[in-house]
């Protein structure tokens, strides 16, 4: 009986640090959002008026439309990204493997690529004289060139390519420093026992790293929700608002337009409630338990 | 040996970190400007307040670019004996958002003297914050400086901005392209904008184009509007869309150039100064402050030369714009509001000399209007043919249509730009901006 | 048939690097060339490299930035990765109802846009006379969400046979941790240096808000203020933005060997 006092005593203080400076600077601004989030009212002209600023945004266009384009990017690349992440950690973690350290390093570096450095390339690459259009007119794929940045369907898949290429690399380090953490025997025992490459794969490297994959799939689908500088730089919310993403819209809201703090602070809770939801169901699917 | 050194490191960390908050206070050895004072100014106010005879005080500065602004303020600074200016510099939209968290938050400790505003901005800071901003009604005479730089910095009739720089528009274009059309200098001058477009196939026949176009940037219609005495919202700050003839005709302009096939479409600033400097567009309409990145090309010197912008059709149609601009305000809760204010006054509000030394040294043109007579503008640049283009420019900004921009351009420009790409597409101009106007009248709840 | 395979799977990760590492080749070569250059998309590289470094940092402070950019960093890895590696350590080991409640309240508060909190946190600090002191950005760096998370589910996957096996022989749970735990999860805390480094190197929303002085600034905010002139001169910026990522580079190759040691000790 002591033990488990002692036990329950031991596990509490050590989760004790992070706690406390989570929910002083992280919950207290939270829940001062959230009152602000209960008023309207221009700059520092704000009054209280209930929940008016939930009820504008039912029917704000320009909100819906970024909810939609948000979740858009999140639901195509999402997916591709971390099966492509997790295909290349696998391959790397091979110790037999030479260059396995280059290959580790350079599909990293997409990820501290600095952003204005390669939205500058990206838009090189994808303007109107830039390699891709180049390419298609020589194989005589489409005979103008096409402004994909301009184009409000194939702007977002610009976007989502370079969310790709960009976080792949990222992700990848979950997956290969989870990798390390399964013990060689395992394998060989399935060696042992007859078991092919594929059969390992699913059997056993799958359902060990199922707490990574399903850590890497809220953190991208938190991230993505809040993405926000990769639109910035390569299209700016356009053509028009068809790739603009909600934290777009709420840095607008309070900077850039005539500041409607107490709308944005609404915009973002719905936002936090969204990403829970999405979360929720995510846990739901994966069948994954937070023991 | 191994269970201590963690908590060694964890000890040495805490101390770093704690330390790290006392190193910040005392700041860092400083080698630039001695003028930048350390922190020393923003913790204690005794020393401000108090100030023994003969002690300079600080004022500090909020402002982007240092190259121009932070200029600016330096000449300012030599001019001014009884402070130092402490110039903080950041990017532009970073300086905006800094200031709206200070002031949204109603936090005084942290607020600079004085703060860089662009003009567009401005109106949206006056009505947001009231009592924020001193006003400078008994501290300068506006009657010295240009009509409509006055309407810009005022709110509710009361002037709170000093102006400074002019983003006075004008028509830069390359006189060898346009001479090989078969144009001369005298022909462009106070052209209409049916026949700045006629220009355009004639330069298309010769291999050449006539202007950028980025169908996703709808800047241009700030110059346009202006220079018929318009703008997206009226007098009392209502919208404009639907009945503004101004407005309609600029969207008529704007798909007849994206229909075009004289224009070079961009869609960043890099794509469009890398268009001009290489030398496949021949004209430019901005504010006067493309010009640096037009003379980035000196290859091209000597090849390039300033008109007036085109007109419009419309009543009261000019050739006369701005686009941008900026200008400073002082801040009511600063540690030394009046001293700022009485700096300012004496330098931007007052010194001729000041505007002669931007304009020589720097191309900055002020919008003070005693100083439009200084020598520095005499001077013929080799860049636009020996052109005297700050001149004319200064006898330009005084003619500027003054408008009332109000408060909400970016709401109006995005309730605008969310409807263009249908405009563009040919659907019905009326029933769009009937859309745009119910965005509009959404987004300044 | 295994060649075969050997040659697809190398010809497929090198295609792969070459594709990652061809914009960073980029920024590199943009450091040597001029600014017209770059805009106009040029890859070879210049002459300008000299020309640019001097630009770049008698334009601003860079060096400065540096170092307190690289300051922060460290005290915030090292306390982060100290907090959150024992926190997700707990949450497993020792579970509990209540634990699980508070773990949801503490990834919940990271799915909010940062933006919503950013007037609130500057009220808070500036209350608690912190603000301009990096204090105000050390404090609410420790407790990362994500890090929390990142242990945690690592240790799913920790054997834990060798702590039932520690306790018998009466170590304390302290000193399970730092002594049992710590070392076998070497690649882990490898990963979650990284990240944080990251994180905390890139961290450009709040610094910006909540300092004040020039000479505070961390280097995110002055290569942000180098590229925002009327003219940008894009080689400058390039020197700029190339000193804002190497430490990363750097950072990662010392800790990638870390990944490929795997746990160190074993189950016997």
């Amino acid at each position: 009986m002591i033990k488990k006092k002692r036990y329950a005593l031991n596990g509490w203080s050590m989760v004790l640090a992070a706690s406390v400076l989570v929910l002083v600077f992280s919950y207290i601004p939270m829940i001062w959002a959230f009152i602000l989030s209960l008023q309207t009212g221009k700059g520092a002209n704000l009054a209280f008026s209930g929940f008016a600023n939930y009820e504008r945004l039912l029917k704000d266009t320009a909100f819906w439309t970024a909810i939609g384009n948000t979740l858009l990017y999140a639901l195509i690349h999402i997916p591709i990204m971390l099966i492509m992440a997790l295909i290349v950690a696998v391959l790397l973690n091979d110790s037999k493997l030479k260059l396995r350290g280059f290959y580790r390093t350079c599909i990293f570096l997409p990820c501290v690529t600095s952003l204005v450095s390669y939205s500058i390339l990206f838009k090189n690459i994808f303007g109107i004289d830039g390699i891709v259009n180049q390419v298609l007119l020589k194989c005589n794929a489409i005979d103008q060139a096409m402004p994909f940045l301009l184009d409000d369907k194939w702007a977002k898949l610009v976007i989502i390519v370079a969310l790709i290429w960009r976080y792949s690399g990222y992700y990848m380090i979950f997956y290969l420093s989870a990798l390390q953490n399964i013990d060689k025997s395992v394998y060989e025992a399935a060696e042992v026992d007859g078991c092919s490459f594929f059969q390992s794969f699913f059997k056993i490297t799958v359902p060990l790293l199922k707490p990574i994959v399903y850590l890497t799939s809220i953190m991208a689908l938190n991230s993505t929700l809040q993405l926000f500088d990769e639109v910035v730089n390569l299209t700016n919310g356009g053509p028009g608002n068809a790739t603009r993403t909600i934290s777009q819209y709420i840095y607008d809201l309070s900077f850039n337009y005539v500041p409607s703090y107490g709308y944005s602070a609404a915009v973002s809770y719905v936002v936090l409630v969204l990403v829970v939801i999405l979360t929720v169901i995510q846990e739901r699917i994966t069948g994954e338990k937070n023991e | 040996m191994k269970r201590k050194l963690p908590l060694v490191l964890l000890a040495i960390i805490v101390v770093m970190a704690s330390s790290a908050g006392c190193r910040g206070d005392s700041g860092t050895a400083d080698q630039t400007k001695e003028k930048i004072q350390s922190q020393e100014v923003e913790t204690e106010d005794e020393t401000k307040s108090g100030g023994a005879a003969g002690e300079v005080r600080e004022i500090t500065v909020w402002a982007w670019d240092s190259a121009f602004n932070g200029y600016a303020m330096e000449e300012a600074d030599k001019l001014y004996d009884d402070a130092k200016i402490n110039f903080v510099e950041m990017s532009k939209a970073d300086c905006l958002q800094k200031l709206h968290t200070a002031l949204a938050s109603g936090v005084t400790d942290s607020l600079p003297d004085i703060v860089l505003i662009g003009d567009l901005s401005a109106q949206g800071y006056l009505m947001s914050y009231p009592g924020a901003f001193k006003s400078m009604d008994d501290i300068i005479n506006y009657e010295d400086f240009a009509s409509y730089k006055r309407e810009a910095v005022s709110y509710d009739k009361v002037g709170y901005g000093v102006p400074f720089d002019t983003g006075v528009a004008g028509l830069f274009y390359r006189t060898d392209y346009i001479e090989e059309a078969g144009y001369t200098l005298e022909d462009m001058q106070d052209l209409t904008w049916e026949e700045y477009l006629e220009i355009g196939v004639k330069l298309k026949e010769n291999g050449h184009l006539l202007q950028t176009f980025n169908p996703n940037d709808i800047g241009e219609f700030q110059i346009m509007l202006q220079s018929a005495g318009t703008w997206y919202t009226d007098d009392e700050g209502l919208v404009n869309f639907a009945k503004n003839a101004a407005l309609n005709e600029c969207f008529d302009i704007f798909k007849e150039l994206n229909e075009s096939d004289y224009c070079k479409v961009v869609s960043d600033w890099g794509e469009f100064a890398g268009a001009i400097n290489s030398g496949e567009v021949a004209c430019v309409i901005r504010g006067s402050w493309i010009s640096p990145t037009i003379m980035a090309e000196e290859s091209q010197s000597g090849k390039w030369a300033l008109a007036p912008i085109p007109k419009l059709s419309v009543e009261g149609a000019t050739n006369r714009s701005n686009q941008g601009g900026s200008s400073w305000y002082v801040l009511n809760n600063g540690k030394n509001a009046e001293l700022a204010a009485d700096f300012l006054a004496e330098t931007f509000a007052g010194n001729n000399e000041l505007y002669n030394i931007l304009l020589n040294n720097k191309n900055i043109i002020g919008t003070y209007l005693p100083a439009s007579n200084v020598e520095a503008l005499d001077f013929g640049h080799e860049f636009y043919g020996e052109q005297k283009v700050n001149k004319e420019l200064q006898e330009w900004l005084e003619e500027v249509p003054p408008v009332n921009t109000g408060a909400f351009t970016s709401e109006a420009q995005a309730a605008l730009l969310a409807v263009t790409p249908n405009i563009l597409a040919g659907q019905d101009l009326t029933e769009n901006l009937k859309e745009a106007v119910v965005q509009f009248e959404q987004s300044i709840q | 048939m295994n060649k075969l395979k050997y040659v697809i799977k190398n010809l497929f990760l090198t295609i792969i690097s070459l594709i990652s590492i061809f914009p960073f080749y980029w920024m590199i070569t943009g450091v040597t060339n001029e600014s017209k250059d770059i805009t106009m998309g040029k890859l070879t590289f210049g002459t300008s490299l000299f020309k640019n470094v001097k630009n770049a940092f008698g334009h601003a402070e860079l060096w400065r930035a540096f170092l307190n950019s690289a300051m922060l960093a460290i005290v915030i890895v090292v306390l982060s990765l100290l907090v959150c590696s024992i926190a997700g350590y707990a949450f497993v080991i020792f579970p509990s109802k209540g634990k699980n409640i508070l773990f949801f309240v503490i990834i919940a508060s990271m799915m909010i846009p940062f933006a919503a909190k950013i007037i609130p946190m500057f009220r808070m600090f500036s209350g608690l006379k912190l603000l301009n002191n990096y204090l105000a950005i050390i404090l609410p760096a420790i407790g990362s969400p994500f890090l929390i998370f990142f242990f945690k589910q690592n240790t799913h996957s920790y054997p834990v046979e060798t702590i039932q096996a520690a306790r018998v022989d009466g170590l304390n749970e302290f000193q399970i941790f730092i002594n049992i735990y710590e070392p076998m999860m070497k690649s882990t805390y490898a990963a979650a240096g990284i990240f944080a480094f990251m994180a905390s190197w890139n961290n450009y929303m709040w610094p910006l808000i909540a300092l004040q002085d020039n000479s505070k600034f961390t280097l995110p905010l002055v290569v942000s203020s180098l590229a925002a002139e009327f003219t940008p001169d894009y080689g400058m910026i390039m020197v700029g933005i190339l000193l804002s990522t190497i430490p990363v580079v750097i950072v990662f190759f010392v800790l990638q060997k870390s990944f490929v040691e795997g746990m160190v000790g074993s189950v016997k």
